[in-house]
């Protein structure tokens, strides 16, 4: 499409926005038809860590105690799905569980059983003008958004990652967002998103992150193009959390031109990725509808260098690829993923509420802890840091009406559950520390 | 609708299995009043709705100590009062509501609401016909429909200490609520209510409100509870006396709390121009008694146990469903924490003395059609942060004049 032909179509979806906002302001009250539709859904999740050196917390020296590690997750949900008139759907998922996990502390040195239940998502999408999925679209609320496919292992680096520190997790964890989007397809094979998230899982909270989100489908292959403005609008509840003298949290400070300044945790997020699927050149009716698609994916966790812990790009870019193997029906999906990530550091959130991180994985003499990074323009953190470059995947499914049947093995950014999010610290940290997963999933 | 919503019950499994024994009573009640159905069974009708909202807030000014609202609510330093300014909350939460209508004039509703915390936001069995209501289980119950963020002190507030509570739409309550129109212009409602939010719980307290409408425009009522009038420990809800100030004391948590309230409608005076929305130009106030009975040390004043609140509904010529200035005046020199830890009052910081004594309170709602709704506030009220169990913390984060936060809510209804 000419830029001239797009114009008059750009014009007209902001005129449909902006006049649907004010019309809110003079509309009365009208009567539209709701229906209201519930599901319920159960999801077994069973692990095992096959090999783990991570010690229990307040412990240093490499351990086996999680060798051979059951972890087990029992969820039900209520899904209820809501239209409202011809624009408006809304979406709420309510989740109990029962879990047996690793311990979070180092006294309970046997399993840890935990339940709870509580809000899983809930959206609600407006749909301006017509109500199909070509008209713009406008989402809020907390809900798992994924641009990855979902049986992805590795991956997904858009919202499961940060900057400064450029920690990753995987994609088993669900990856909620808090926030809005508003969806745009402009031509129909592109679709835009321009999102507004708040952060409401890492320290500092309730910071403000801008990302644009573009993808392209056509003849197989899809693209998805973004940037993220991780942190763009910082609250003074950052800046408070790390004022000096706190007990809690200390910061970590560089010289510029003797003037004092901090890592922000804040950046600019650049992520890549493509997928190709080989069943638009390999036509066979044997083949089923997931087999044979290769994708890579890429991500630069914050453009910019910081001296000290920050002061090479190439550390911040992880790398991933991936493909799905021909099952020919006989299972719904198999395949294999690897991923190479050169950060020096440990792949933790962080570490006491320390921006960066300051921990090695090298035992202090006196097993008191972990050998601080001192020079972290020159150190790295220990010799784990380089074996832990390396992540892979292997994983199948087989569907069987509404029931779903998963299992995979993986050595990647494992974390134990913790209801229904996930504990700060990474278990797996070399390619030969590994896990198994079998998931029963269902819906009715 | 006002923001933040009353928090839910995160009931133990002991609660949970009276509040369901509860119900069984009255089902069985309803059963014996309606007694043989000629006929076949009639259809059972179920339908689920839901709620969604997001809301948005900052603390432009607080002394809240670590009052960070993050989703676990920190240990309160109470030597620690730096203040926050600025600080951000935002909070999706959701509710999921099934009701069940077995029979023409009873149903059945369960509430379950998430966010920040998560658990029942009522469940509850109703009978109703052209002479009373009755129903009994978790209730949300309102008595003074005008109050939109201050008031409602007669069932959410305690005696002995006389702590009060804002922005909860709905006290959350177990028991039982009969509600009867016996008498011209008049709505009784008698409640007998069992304690399960704050300590010591389970007491039961009898609470009767009546209300007086001899005009559209004027609405008078009037109420008395008998807060824990019996008491599912003595030992807690009334301890062995203490020595305060050099004598010794006898403390209680029982009480007789009074409450008169009333609400006036200008624009029957002026003609009732179409210019004005419905709820425009409402006048209204509420005061209570919390506990008439004079303790010594503690409770010597009964001025001090006298909150009152004044609301007013500006004109917002139907550009906004409502404009609700409000105020209260509640001279406790105490602070007004919760018990959660502590049953006996806490003398207020004497930085702050009777500085916290006002309140005040603007709240705005527009309707975009019958299912979404805008809600904002602008408040120094007595505002708590809900913690991950679903109740509120013991202290709330606006004490000072200077001391004020925002907020703005979407809400989604069907």
């Amino acid at each position: 499409m000419q830029q001239k032909e797009m114009e008059p179509v750009v014009y007209r979806n902001f005129l449909r926005i902006l006049l649907t906002i004010l019309a809110a302001f003079v509309a009365t009250a009208a009567a539209k038809p709701v229906t209201v539709t519930a599901d319920v859904g159960f999801r077994w999740d069973f692990m095992q860590i096959m090999n783990s050196s991570s010690a229990p917390i307040n412990e240093t020296s490499d351990s086996s105690w999680l060798n051979k590690f059951w972890i087990t997750n029992i969820k039900s949900s209520l899904l209820i799905k809501s239209r409202i008139g011809e624009n408006v759907t809304a979406f709420i998922k309510l989740y109990a569980l029962a879990q047996f996990t690793v311990p979070f502390n180092n006294n309970n040195m046997v399993q840890q059983r935990s339940g709870g239940g509580g809000l899983d998502e809930a959206l609600a999408t407006y749909r301006f003008g017509a109500a199909d999925s070509l008209s713009p679209a406008l989402t809020i609320g907390k809900f798992c958004f994924d641009y990855t496919r979902e049986w992805q292992r590795l991956g997904g680096y858009l919202f499961r990652t940060g900057v400064y520190p450029g920690y990753i997790l995987s994609t088993y964890i669900d990856n909620r967002i808090m926030g809005g989007y508003l969806s745009v397809r402009l031509p129909t094979t592109l679709t835009h998103r321009l999102f507004v998230t708040v952060e409401y899982e890492q320290k500092p909270l309730n910071d403000i992150t801008l990302t644009y989100l573009g993808e392209m489908e056509s003849a197989g292959a899809r693209l998805s193009a973004a940037c993220m403005l991780h942190r763009l609008l910082r609250t003074d509840q950052g800046y408070y959390m790390y004022s000096a003298g706190s007990p809690m949290i200390a910061i970590e400070e560089w010289s510029d031109g003797g003037k004092k300044k901090y890592y922000p945790r804040a950046g600019v997020k650049l992520v890549g990725r493509i997928l190709y699927d080989f069943q638009t050149l390999i036509k066979s009716a044997r083949l089923g509808a997931n087999d044979l698609q290769i994708y890579v994916e890429a991500a630069l966790l914050g453009a910019q260098n910081f001296p000290g812990y920050y002061n090479k790009i190439t550390e911040r870019v992880p790398v991933m690829a991936g493909i799905t193997l021909p099952a020919f029906k006989v299972l719904d999906l198999a395949g294999v993923e690897v991923e190479w990530y050169g950060s020096r550091w440990r792949n933790n959130p962080s570490w006491l509420g320390v921006p960066v991180p300051k921990e090695t994985y090298i035992a202090r003499p006196d097993g008191a802890g972990y050998v601080f990074v001192e020079n972290p323009a020159t150190e790295d953190a220990g010799p784990k840091s380089k074996e832990d470059n390396i992540k892979w995947a292997v994983f199948v499914q087989k569907d069987v009406k509404n029931i779903s049947l998963g299992l995979h093995a993986a050595s990647d950014h494992f974390r134990a559950p913790q209801d229904i999010g996930y504990q700060q610290r990474e278990l797996l940290l070399t390619p030969r520390e590994w896990y198994w997963q079998a998931t029963l999933h269902t819906r009715f | 609708m006002v923001i933040p919503k009353a928090a839910c019950l995160p009931l133990a499994a002991a609660q949970k299995r009276s509040v369901m024994l509860l119900m069984a009573a009255v089902m069985a009640a309803f059963g014996a009043a309606e007694g043989e159905e000629s006929g076949g069974a009639q259809p059972r009708i179920v339908s689920i709705g839901g709620e969604l909202s997001y809301r948005v807030m900052q603390l432009v000014n607080t002394v809240g100590a670590n009052a960070g609202l993050d989703i676990y609510v920190r240990n309160i330093n109470w030597d620690d009062r730096r203040t926050i300014n600025r600080e951000w909350n935002h909070r999706v939460s959701a509710e999921a509501l099934v009701t069940i209508t077995p029979k023409e004039r009873i149903y059945f509703r369960l509430g379950y609401r998430a966010g920040q915390g998560a658990g029942l936001s009522e469940c509850r069995a109703v009978l109703s016909n052209n002479a009373f209501m009755l129903e009994g289980g978790i209730l949300k119950f309102r008595y003074n429909p005008d109050a939109r963020n201050l008031g409602e002190y007669l069932i959410l507030s305690g005696a002995y200490p006389g702590f009060v509570f804002s922005g909860r739409e709905w006290a959350n309550n177990v028991g039982l609520h009969l509600r009867t129109t016996l008498g011209p212009h008049l709505t009784h409602d008698v409640l007998a209510l069992v304690e399960l939010e704050n300590i010591p719980f389970n007491d039961i307290s009898l609470v009767y409100i009546a209300s007086y409408s001899p005009a559209r425009a004027l609405t008078l009522g009037a109420g008395v509870s008998f807060h824990r009038l019996i008491p599912f420990n003595p030992d807690l809800t009334t301890p062995p006396p203490e020595n305060a100030g050099g004598e010794q004391i006898e403390f209680t948590h029982r009480g007789v709390k009074l409450m008169g309230r009333m609400s006036f409608d200008v624009k029957p005076l002026l003609g009732s121009p179409g210019l004005f929305g419905p709820e425009d130009l409402k006048i209204y106030a509420e005061a209570a008694v919390l506990g008439v009975k004079d303790y010594p040390v503690y409770y010597d004043n009964i001025r001090e146990r006298i909150p009152v609140m004044v609301g007013l509904n500006v004109p917002a010529f139907n550009i906004l469903d409502y404009i609700a200035v409000e105020g209260e005046w509640y001279g406790s020199p105490h602070l007004n924490t919760t018990p959660l830890r502590h049953y006996r009052a806490i003398p207020i910081e004497p930085d702050i003395g009777d500085r916290d004594d006002l309140k005040w309170s603007v709240s705005i709602k527009r309707a975009i059609d019958e299912h979404i709704a805008v809600y904002g506030r602008v408040a120094n009220d007595h505002l708590r942060t809900e913690d991950a169990s679903g109740g509120v913390s013991e202290r709330e984060l606006m004490m000072a004049p200077e001391n004020w936060y925002w907020s703005i809510a979407v809400t989604l209804t069907f």
